[in-house]
């Protein structure tokens, strides 16, 4: 369990609401970055991560400190977000993956370090768009939270190896939406 | 595999340029609002008297009727069941000797009147429905 968790969670259950809102502005971002780049949708975006936040409280109780409790929180966000797709009966999207071989990595790589840092925000949120859900959740956890595959696991509920394989599927087609955004002035 | 290293640096590249989206001002605020919204209407009702008070209320109560049906010289016995051939019948013989004071039944009256009346006032004010 992360140090900084341990106060806030026994304040939390006896009833401080102070503590919970320092709790709620430490994973806000996050999870509503989650929730944004799944559901695409702003206003629903900010209505799931606020569901999450409530889950979180009811449930604080019964969090055993088994895993970290960011691992915890996120993965009811991405429960969330996904009951939240099943209701809304969203088409699953399938961008499909191209044999990274043809595609020229080295030379795509060289172009993304030319990119201003917002031209690069802009690039990654118009990929995200044509991702799924779960891949879009995927990239997000394992390159902004630098969680680790067991910890994703956790989270996306996957075995490690899925995870593993999941990874490599989603950098894959984000690589291809990548060429199509990018081509032909930039590469 | 050179590939797959090529992949990981291309994304691990372009991320490091992204960052998080904030929500809209007054989200910590409003989740914060909502929790107390929801702690105050999942408070647990409890009844305006103790249960105690019920249980002596009702042993008040039989305790008042044995006394007025030994004041009035009922004597009642098993054999009286056989002595008298219906219910109804037995019930019948009960009241002809059953010479309930007026005063007692202004008081069982009321009694009963403001017990019944005190349920329904609770069961309304706590009713789970109600209070949704």
């Amino acid at each position: 369990m992360e140090p900084r968790d341990q106060p806030n969670i026994a304040a939390i259950l006896a009833g401080d609401t102070k503590a919970f809102s320092v709790l709620v502005d430490s994973y806000k971002n996050m999870v509503f970055t989650v929730a944004l780049r799944m559901l695409e949708h702003r206003e629903e975006a900010e209505e799931v991560a606020q569901d999450t936040f409530i889950k979180v409280f009811r449930s604080l109780s019964k969090f055993k400190g088994d895993a970290k409790l960011s691992t915890w929180i996120y993965r009811i966000a991405y429960n969330t977000c996904l009951d939240r797709l099943k209701k809304n009966k969203r088409e699953e999207k399938n961008v499909a993956i191209e044999d990274i071989g043809t595609l020229n990595l080295k030379q795509m790589n060289d172009a993304v370090d030319l990119l201003e840092r917002s031209e690069r925000s802009l690039l990654i949120q118009k990929c995200m768009q044509q991702l799924s859900p779960k891949d879009a959740a995927l990239l997000t956890l394992f390159y902004f939270e630098e969680k680790n595959l067991k910890e994703l696991a956790v989270v996306l509920k996957m075995s490690e190896s899925s995870v593993k394989v999941g990874l490599f599927r989603a950098r894959s087609r984000l690589a291809k939406l990548l060429k199509q955004y990018m081509e032909p002035e930039m590469l | 595999m050179k590939d797959n290293k090529e992949l990981e640096k291309l994304v691990k590249n372009l991320f490091e340029g992204d960052q998080l989206d904030c929500p809209p001002l007054g989200f910590t605020e409003k989740v914060v609002q909502k929790i107390q919204e929801e702690s105050l209407h999942s408070l647990k009702p409890s009844p305006l008297l103790p249960k105690p008070f019920f249980y002596g209320l009702g042993l008040l109560l039989v305790a008042l009727i044995t006394l007025v049906i030994l004041e009035s010289g009922i004597a009642f016995s098993v054999s009286d069941l056989t002595q008298f051939g219906t219910a109804s019948e037995w019930l019948a013989n009960l009241s002809k000797g059953f010479a309930l004071p007026e005063v007692w039944g202004y008081i069982l009256f009321a009694t009963g009147i403001m017990v019944c009346a005190q349920a329904a006032i609770i069961t309304k004010r706590y009713s789970p429905k109600l209070v949704q």
